[in-house]
């Protein structure tokens, strides 16, 4: 989802460009970075920016994916580059989000993909027992972050004036797409660690 | 924690996410109405009638209507039938419209603009080009925007000028252009980072 322009107060939309700069900054300034890690970035940058062009009908309006989730899980912190550059373009080519909101959905989907990365890490490090395999860590993350970004994009929308009942609709709108993000996760991690697994090493993210 | 080995992983993802990309290309040229964007739009359908469309002509059926006066007071406000239409008393002096799907998607419709610009208009049954261009790139004037039918205070003005430029293109052509951007930055890295 993104929020376009003139929905949001000017306070909230300077508040979502503050928090957006103040995680890419930094990883920008990150020594290292663009050299090691650009290539990587812009291709799933690439994904994420195509990725809002599938759309689901969903009762009588539309949804879409994002497959933030998916970047964090493949690229950790530096996937907020790769969100804000796909987040940047998407408002420049497609229209989808505005100028005033491109840092908050730039943080909504950031924030989702860092989530989602957390939890990868933290699941795939609890499961050693029973078994452990990429994919499933890598469904419940993305599901969680898909989650995430609707939350935090359905309360903006209600710090906005929206009424309560929107906050809901999204979440309900939302679901197929949730879902389907965790599985495109999953699939994705799936193949990725059988490759690993064939080459005698692991796959634990990028 | 995990292991991570960004190299290997490196090589991998760069040959799996390039075929992603070049499918979804060959996809979307031959699928083309099946894959679109979903942002909304107004057109207006002949006197006293407008249709909410999500690009690429899916009727927004939730979408709530408000018609201004041309000193910005709310005079009718409703919601569109299953078909994205909403019907209105043509007499009415109305300056714009606003239409909201709830769900955070906004479209703007500038009838001065409109009559300023009769060639804009769809006549009375035309069924709208499905690359018909977004009637909310038309309006220029900042706007007061209503969240359900309550105002809400004074925005910053949308970005009118990029929008009209980015609906004169195809959409395929759009995706490429994005897609040649990041090819572009990814190309420059890898280069600089072999000479490293």
């Amino acid at each position: 989802m993104h929020i376009p322009d003139g929905l949001v107060p000017p306070l909230i939309s300077a508040t979502g460009f503050a928090l957006a700069l103040g995680v890419t900054v930094p990883l920008f300034r990150k020594d290292g970075l663009l050299t090691a890690k650009m290539t990587r970035i812009s291709l799933v940058a690439a994904v994420v920016f195509v990725s809002s062009l599938i759309h689901i009908p969903v009762g009588l309006t539309t949804v879409h994916f994002t497959f933030a989730p998916l970047a964090g899980i493949l690229l950790g912190p530096v996937s907020f580059v790769a969100v804000f550059l796909a987040v940047f373009l998407q408002w420049m080519l497609l229209g989808h989000g505005g100028i005033t909101t491109l840092g908050l959905n730039t943080l909504t989907m950031g924030t989702a993909a860092l989530m989602s990365w957390f939890l990868y890490c933290r699941i795939s490090s609890l499961l050693p027992a029973i078994g452990k395999h990429a994919a499933f860590p890598a469904v419940l993350a993305a599901i969680s972050g898909a989650l995430l970004k609707v939350v935090l994009g359905g309360t903006i929308l209600l710090f906005s004036g929206f009424p309560g009942e929107t906050f809901f609709l999204l979440i309900l709108f939302h679901l197929p797409v949730i879902l389907g993000e965790g599985a495109v996760a999953g699939l994705a991690v799936y193949y990725l660690s059988r490759h690993f697994r064939a080459r005698g090493e692991a796959f634990a993210g990028v | 924690m995990p292991v991570y080995n960004f190299r290997a992983v490196g090589a991998i993802s760069f040959k799996i996410i390039a075929l992603a990309i070049f499918s979804f290309i060959l996809f979307h040229g031959i699928f083309m109405p099946a894959v679109s964007a979903h942002r909304m739009f107004i057109i207006k359908g002949g006197e006293g009638r407008l249709q909410v469309l999500y690009e690429r002509g899916v009727p927004a059926g939730r979408a709530v209507v408000t018609l201004y006066d041309r000193l910005d007071n709310v005079i009718v406000e409703g919601p569109v039938d299953p078909d994205g239409f909403f019907y209105f008393d043509h007499s009415l002096d109305v300056g714009r419209a606003i239409a909201s799907d709830g769900l955070g998607h906004l479209a703007h419709f500038d009838f001065k603009m409109e009559k300023k610009q009769p060639g804009t208009a769809l006549a009375e049954g035309e069924q709208p080009r499905p690359e018909a261009p977004p009637v909310e790139a038309e309006g220029k004037q900042p706007q007061i925007l209503p969240v359900t039918g309550e105002q809400t205070q004074p925005q910053a003005a949308p970005v009118e000028a990029e929008q009209q430029s980015q609906l004169q293109v195809p959409l395929t052509l759009r995706v490429l252009l994005g897609l040649l951007f990041l090819g572009i930055i990814g190309i420059t890295f890898q280069r600089r980072k072999n000479k490293c």
